[in-house]
């Protein structure tokens, strides 16, 4: 089955519309349906077929790389989607091969000699010559849609080219008016399905978001801490983020913050008391204002991987401004928790930030709440450093101090003695890793009547030399104290110091996995760019070459110049006598009601066939005796009987032109 | 050649037919192709069940035109000189004498040719093409008159000898009576009840009419162009698929006397495509030899001659 | 667990079947974007394929509407040839009457064969030999598909008229194919859907054999005296070839008088004729399989319809001995239309399990006197047989033995060395038939 013609040149411009990829379009039907005006083909055979499958396997495979590589980070089937946008132009030098070529087919067995290069050659397996341009098309629509263009130009193209296609190989039974009549309620039921399929997946999301699993990534919910494990808390050296500061940034070690929890309970932190309200985006739908007036004195940018598109951001404190970050929709708690959805997995923004300014929700009464159970332990010990007594600032300090004095950090756990880890942890053991401190200080803190609040977040404190910025790694996840201090929140950090000199880890290992990390992601960047046009520079940098190197081939060959065949009428060998007789007419008036005789039918016997059907037939039979001696007699007609054949042609016409 | 030549001979043969048909009741398109082939001046094949009334036939027509009609039954040990005739030696003159054999008539109904061995049907099928016998060096001319229906059965093939193909060339056409319609068959027991039908035959014709007629034939007129529609389907056959050997112009030859029969039958000074329609298969399938292979695809001539009318177009 | 695969294969191959029937060749494509933008529209959030999908998915509810009031008045009968060929077109025409009032246009008509798919029972009895089910399963299914039938547009037709539709298949194997009825279907408006209307018509036809390219076989025996043989018709006298003149002898018909020698001599003298000499060959098949395939009885039948058809019978006769429910002898010589009786015998041929190979070995023992030569085709090489062989050594026959062997499972116990096989035993894979016969 054959396209209309131009419908593959008008499919590939919706592609490159929808998809950002124009000008390829625009070039590739240029191309395509050049053809048709410079009717210049070449005869290929399977080596010239080979090579072009070769060539678009190079390009698919590229792609296919792109995916491999960035699977482990990113979401698989998000980079693929995204790959697939460009498919059309990777499939491009089949077709346009089958454009040009004498067949204007191809061999489809050629596709898997090339893909199972073991496999025997089956010498009688016999050539099943396919017309690619309906697949060719579909791939190209498909590609569209993973454009994810969300106007209603998607549906309204789909719907011209699918109604084009359709009208050209529609059964001639078919009426015209009722044939579009009925396209255009399919047309418009569809789209009243389209819409109704998005609704509804929004409803089956929301079902599902009250059922969240949580993942790798920081719930903004609830923190589940590691408090009362028994064993050595392991922590990778997974990078997480990049982090690149100005040269007024602040120095490491500093924090990015990336939750904010105020109610504990069964070693969980709960973000019970805010509720999230959504941030609108501004004008290009990449900044975002987290707060009315936003003052950013100093500003940072950060690399993170989303999974899925959602996620926590890391921000520091004080941030009002986040710049270049493409994400659906975005929405920030009192606590300080910022979380986006719809993104791509690898984001890299701008924090707009001051730390004079940080902008949270006033304390409440959770945030002086200290569990029931463990209530009089920290009573007792806020009285032994008479922590009421002192003003916040100082009970601050004092805490601190007994921390780093009577406490040391540990990431193992030899075992807990006592009934609660947290009472083990202030009274027994005194060692612990940095949630125990965490959690213990805001508690402490509550005691002695200062709002406190848990956060959770990143310490950066390494800076790597080759990829010349602040790498944070999964290790370097750290929990302190958000403590209402002077009509403002300030970050405590209680854990001992010392504790990522405790965290470095000499492994020799961990210079090839760094360096690793680093390709990997320097790719995805690639993959994620908001620029296509970087994309598109890789892509003409194999394709052009290779392109140029076919071409050179072709030209070798002989092309073949298409001959417009005339179709001239064959000059009858033997004059056909009588060939202006009046009885054509009515042979063509009674096609045209459908009754139309067979072309080995002789006159008599198709008069006896349709008899039935037709007025006058007995008039009808005198004509054809009439036109059949001034046919097929060599005496002819006489002057009289020819116009006696006129006359009763044209009565028989007249009497049966109403019918 | 004037409308009342015309009619007189249309109405000889219609009367021929009529006569036959007092015999042979519902073979009426049968009687028709044999009047065909015997006015356009060729011989006919029969194949035929046994007992369907080919022996009746040729003497009804026999009789209709008062001419002499004899028989000759084929066995595998028939002779040529059964047929052709003997040289005896007369003791009592010293001398041979010819005796002619049955050959030497008017119409003569040749029954199971396809029994008599190879040798035997050539003597009967050159005669046919020569129209005379040469016996020691003496030639005897047959009549102007000499038409042989030749009659095969379809259901023996054992100890059957099938005839050339070279030879089948011979026939003009070759057709089958086939049983009739029940309401005929039963007027048929009906008459003949008391005696047959054919007893009460008498000549209704004379023979010049009948060379009349056959002068007549050659007479009618045909326009280039079916000429040219005849020549199509002759050579459609030899290239269509499953026919080993096409027919021959002596096929295209036989087709326009055919046709130009046909149309005299009618009433007609001229051929039109509906007469050549009518008789090809009749005339060129049994010319053909069919592709062994295709034989046993269920393929027959007269399929094979039907697609080829269906597939040329004919001039209208 | 067998039962599982069973259920499965059957549920897949009349899935496909439908699917192919009830769509054209643009709606399979049309179904295909629509598996194609559900599995890339799941999520609706991250491409618009979910729109695509929506939009085909309409359309083909709407081809499954239009075709709901779908209705014709019709009847056909197919008019068959005597038979046909496995592997040859099957050339016939139906002719369709309209009865109704409408004129019909854009329909097509499809043969409905019988359901191909084996049962349970035949299934599991296929035996374990063959390794991957699905081929066992293909295999099966070729064993009961007579042919594949394809659609055949249909011209305009008139109300109360009737036209002749021209058309065709390949039968694949031999047997006698039962029409059951014809459809007549027509697609929707989008020309994506297919809707049917049965018409019951009940025919059938033989399907002949398939048969090979023989090369010139040169088949052993002498021209020997067959009494009664020539001609087989009894109630005619004999052919008779010219011998010598004799003497006249009272009781001598006239007719064989020679007039010549008679003037020259002036004496009667006679004509002598001799009955005639002529060759009588055997071709023993062999219908006695013990389990084997049913492959290697079909190429069985194959190998001796190919030798029915080469071997010139103009001057010999050819009996054709086998056991079905009893034991058979048809001949066939002198005359080409009897080929097609052999033929037809064949097509019908089944394999005898009741019986044992002596039944047949007797039947041709009992021959004996009447056989020149011989062409043995056997369905395996074991014990019964090859004494069987050795006995007609023995009787002074050179038959051509021809073994038809099966690649995958062995039948030929009795062989032994392959190398040291005899001149006159040929071997011939399943398969690789013609290659072999070209070998002879």
């Amino acid at each position: 089955m054959s396209t209309p013609p131009f419908f593959l040149g008008a499919t590939l411009l919706f592609w490159g519309w929808q998809a950002g990829f124009l000008w390829f379009a625009v070039a590739g039907a240029a191309v395509l349906e050049g053809s048709r005006l410079l009717r210049l083909r070449w005869d290929l055979s399977d080596t010239d077929l080979k090579r072009v499958i070769y060539l678009c396997d190079l390009l698919l495979i590229g792609g296919v790389v792109y995916v491999f590589v960035t699977a482990g980070r990113a979401n698989l089937v998000d980079a693929f989607i995204s790959l697939f946008r460009a498919a059309p132009l990777a499939i491009l030098p089949l077709i346009v091969a089958q454009a040009y070529s004498t067949a204007n087919r191809i061999d489809i067995t050629l596709l898997r000699l090339v893909v199972r290069k073991k496999s025997a050659q089956k010498k009688d397996r016999p050539p099943r010559l396919v017309d690619l341009s309906y697949p060719y098309s579909a791939i190209c629509l498909l590609s569209a849609s993973a454009a994810n263009v969300r106007a209603p130009w998607f549906y309204a193209g789909f719907a011209v080219l699918l109604a084009w296609a359709l009208w050209a190989h529609r059964p001639r039974a078919a009426g015209p008016v009722i044939w579009v009549l009925l396209l255009v309620c399919v047309g418009g039921l569809g789209f009243a399905g389209h819409i109704g399929l998005n609704k509804l997946q929004g409803v089956v999301e929301e079902f599902a978001v009250a059922a969240q699993v949580p993942g790798d990534a920081p719930d903004a919910h609830k923190s589940k801490t590691a408090i009362g494990r028994i064993g050595s808390l392991k922590l990778s050296e997974k990078i997480l983020l990049r982090v690149m500061t100005g040269k007024d940034g602040p120095r490491p070690p500093f924090l990015l913050q990336d939750a904010g929890y105020d109610l504990y309970g069964a070693s969980t932190w709960f973000a019970r008391g805010s509720v999230f309200k959504a941030v609108k985006p501004g004008q290009n739908g990449t900044t975002w204002d987290l707060h009315d007036a936003p003052s950013a004195k100093k500003s940072m940018s950060i690399s993170a991987y989303l999974k899925g598109g959602t996620g926590v951001l890391a921000l520091p404190r004080g941030a009002s401004q986040i710049e270049g970050l493409p994400v659906r929709e975005m929405k920030q708690s009192g606590f300080g928790t910022v979380t986006v959805s719809g993104g791509p997995s690898l984001v890299n923004y701008m924090v707009g930030f001051d730390t004079d300014v940080p902008q949270l929700a006033p304390p409440q009464e959770t945030d002086l709440k200290v569990p029931l159970n463990l209530s009089p332990m920290f009573a007792k010990i806020a009285d032994d450093l008479q922590l009421k007594a002192r003003p916040p600032h100082e009970a601050i300090e004092a805490v601190t101090r007994y921390f780093s004095d009577n406490f040391h950090y540990a990431t193992y756990t030899k075992k807990v003695e006592m009934k609660d880890p947290v009472q083990d942890f202030l009274l027994r053991s005194r060692s612990g890793h940095c949630e125990y401190f965490a959690t213990a200080t805001v508690l402490l803190l509550r005691a002695a009547g200062v709002p406190a609040r848990y956060v959770t977040g990143y310490s950066v404190q390494e800076f790597s030399p080759l990829e010349k910025t602040y790498i944070v790694r999964s290790k370097h996840a750290h929990a302190w104290t958000l403590a209402f201090v002077d009509g403002a929140w300030r970050d405590v950090d209680t854990t001992p110091s010392s504790w990522f000199d405790a965290e470095k880890d000499s492994s020799g290992l961990t210079a090839v996995t760094d360096l690793w990390s680093w390709l990997v992601f320097k790719v995805s960047g690639l993959v994620w760019s908001d620029q296509k046009s970087r994309f598109a520079f890789y892509f003409i940098w194999i394709a052009v070459p290779a392109l140029i190197v076919f071409v050179w081939k072709l030209y070798r060959k002989k092309g073949v110049f298409l001959r417009r065949t005339n179709q001239r009428e064959q000059a009858a060998a033997v004059p056909q006598k009588g060939k202006d007789s009046e009885f054509y007419a009515i042979e063509g008036e009674l096609a045209r009601r459908g009754l139309g005789r067979q072309k080995w039918e002789p006159l008599t016997v198709w008069i006896d066939r349709i008899s039935v059907d037709t007025a006058m037939p007995d008039l009808l039979r005198q004509i054809v005796s009439l036109h059949y001696r001034y046919r097929f007699d060599p005496d002819g007609l006489s002057g009289q009987e020819r116009e006696a054949l006129k006359e009763a042609a044209r009565a028989w016409l007249a009497n049966n032109d109403g019918r | 050649m004037t409308e009342e030549i015309i009619q007189s001979s249309s109405e000889t043969m219609k009367k021929v037919a009529e006569n036959i048909e007092k015999v042979m009741k519902g073979q009426s398109s049968a009687i028709r192709k044999l009047l065909v082939a015997f006015a356009s001046g060729g011989h006919v094949l029969l194949e035929d069940f046994p007992g369907t009334g080919k022996t009746t036939l040729a003497k009804a027509l026999a009789l209709s035109i008062n001419m002499k009609f004899s028989r000759i039954q084929f066995t595998p040990d028939l002779l040529p000189s059964d047929i052709l005739g003997v040289s005896v030696f007369d003791q009592g003159q010293q001398s041979f004498h010819f005796h002619k054999g049955p050959i030497f008539t008017n119409i003569l109904l040749s029954d199971e040719i396809n029994r008599a061995s190879p040798r035997t049907q050539s003597a009967l099928l050159e005669a046919m093409a020569e129209n005379q016998v040469s016996i020691e060096g003496t030639t005897y001319r047959f009549d102007d008159i000499f038409f042989v229906i030749a009659t095969q059965n379809p259901v023996e093939f054992r100890g059957t000898y099938p005839l050339p193909e070279a030879q089948m060339d011979r026939f003009a056409l070759k057709f089958s009576l086939g049983y009739v319609a029940p309401e005929q068959e039963v007027a048929m027991l009906s008459s003949q009840e008391v005696r047959h039908p054919i007893e009460d035959i008498s000549a209704c014709v004379s023979v010049e009419d009948v060379l009349q007629l056959r002068h007549n034939v050659k007479k009618v007129r045909i326009s280039d162009e079916l000429k040219r529609y005849i020549v199509d389907i002759v050579g459609a056959t030899r290239g269509a698929p499953g026919i080993q050997l096409g027919a021959s112009p002596r096929a295209s030859l036989a087709l326009i006397k055919a046709a130009q029969a046909v149309a005299l039958l009618n009433g007609g000074g001229f051929v039109v495509p509906e007469h050549i329609q009518e008789i090809a298969a009749h005339v060129i399938a049994h010319r053909t030899v069919i592709d062994p292979q295709a034989r046993f695809s269920g393929v027959t001539a007269e399929s094979i001659l039907d697609d080829i009318i269906k597939k040329i177009p004919v001039p209208a | 667990m067998r039962r599982l695969v069973y259920i499965w294969f059957r549920a897949f191959s009349g899935f496909r079947h439908r699917v192919t029937r009830r769509f054209t060749p643009a709606g399979r494509f049309v179904l295909a974007g629509i598996v194609a933008s559900a599995l890339f529209g799941l999520d609706t959030t991250k491409t618009t394929a979910y729109q695509a999908f929506t939009c085909l998915v309409t359309l083909v509810a709407a081809g499954f509407a239009w075709n709901i009031f779908f209705r014709v008045d019709l009847t056909a009968l197919r008019v068959l040839p005597r038979f046909g060929s496995a592997g040859q077109t099957l050339s016939y025409r139906i002719r369709v009457t309209n009865s109704g009032d409408k004129q019909l246009q854009g329909l097509f008509l499809l043969e409905n064969l019988p359901d191909p798919r084996p049962s349970f029972a035949e299934y599991s009895a296929a035996g374990s030999g063959i390794k991957p089910e699905s081929r066992r399963w293909r295999q099966l299914i070729e064993m009961n598909q007579l042919a594949v039938a394809d659609r055949q547009p249909m011209p305009a037709l008139m109300p109360k008229s009737e036209v002749d539709v021209s058309t065709g298949f390949v039968p694949l194997r031999r047997g006698r194919i039962e029409f059951e009825s014809l459809s007549v279907g027509r697609a929707d408006l989008f020309g994506l859907i297919n809707a049917y209307v049965t018409v019951p018509v009940k025919q059938h036809v033989l399907i002949l054999p398939k048969r090979y390219a023989l090369p010139d076989v040169k088949l052993p025996g002498n021209r020997a005296y067959q009494q009664g043989g020539v001609a087989l018709s009894t109630s005619v006298a004999d052919s008779e070839e010219f011998l010598s003149l004799r003497e006249y002898r009272p009781g001598d018909p006239p007719r064989r008088i020679h007039w010549k020698s008679w003037a020259k001599t002036g004496k009667p003298i006679i004509k002598e004729y001799q009955d005639e000499f002529f060759v009588r060959h055997a071709l023993i098949l062999d219908t006695f399989m013990e389990g084997g395939s049913g492959e290697v009885f079909e190429e069985a039948i194959s190998i001796a319809a190919s030798f029915a058809c080469t071997v010139q019978t103009q001057e010999s006769l050819l009996d054709l001995l086998f056991v079905g429910t009893e034991a058979f002898c048809e001949t066939i010589g002198r005359g080409q239309g009897q080929i097609e009786h052999f033929l037809e015998v064949l097509a019908c041929v089944r394999p005898c399990y009741d019986k044992a190979f002596s039944v047949l070995h007797r039947h041709v023992v009992s021959r004996r006197s009447v056989i020149s030569g011989c062409v043995c085709v056997l369905l395996a090489w074991d014990k019964h047989r090859s004494d069987f062989i050795h006995n007609l050594h023995v009787l002074g026959l050179r038959p051509i033995v021809i073994v038809v062997t099966d690649p995958e499972r062995s039948n030929v116990p009795a062989l032994g060395n392959v190398q040291e096989k005899p001149g006159w035993l040929n071997l011939l894979e399943t398969g690789k038939i013609e290659e072999g016969l070209a070998k002879l």
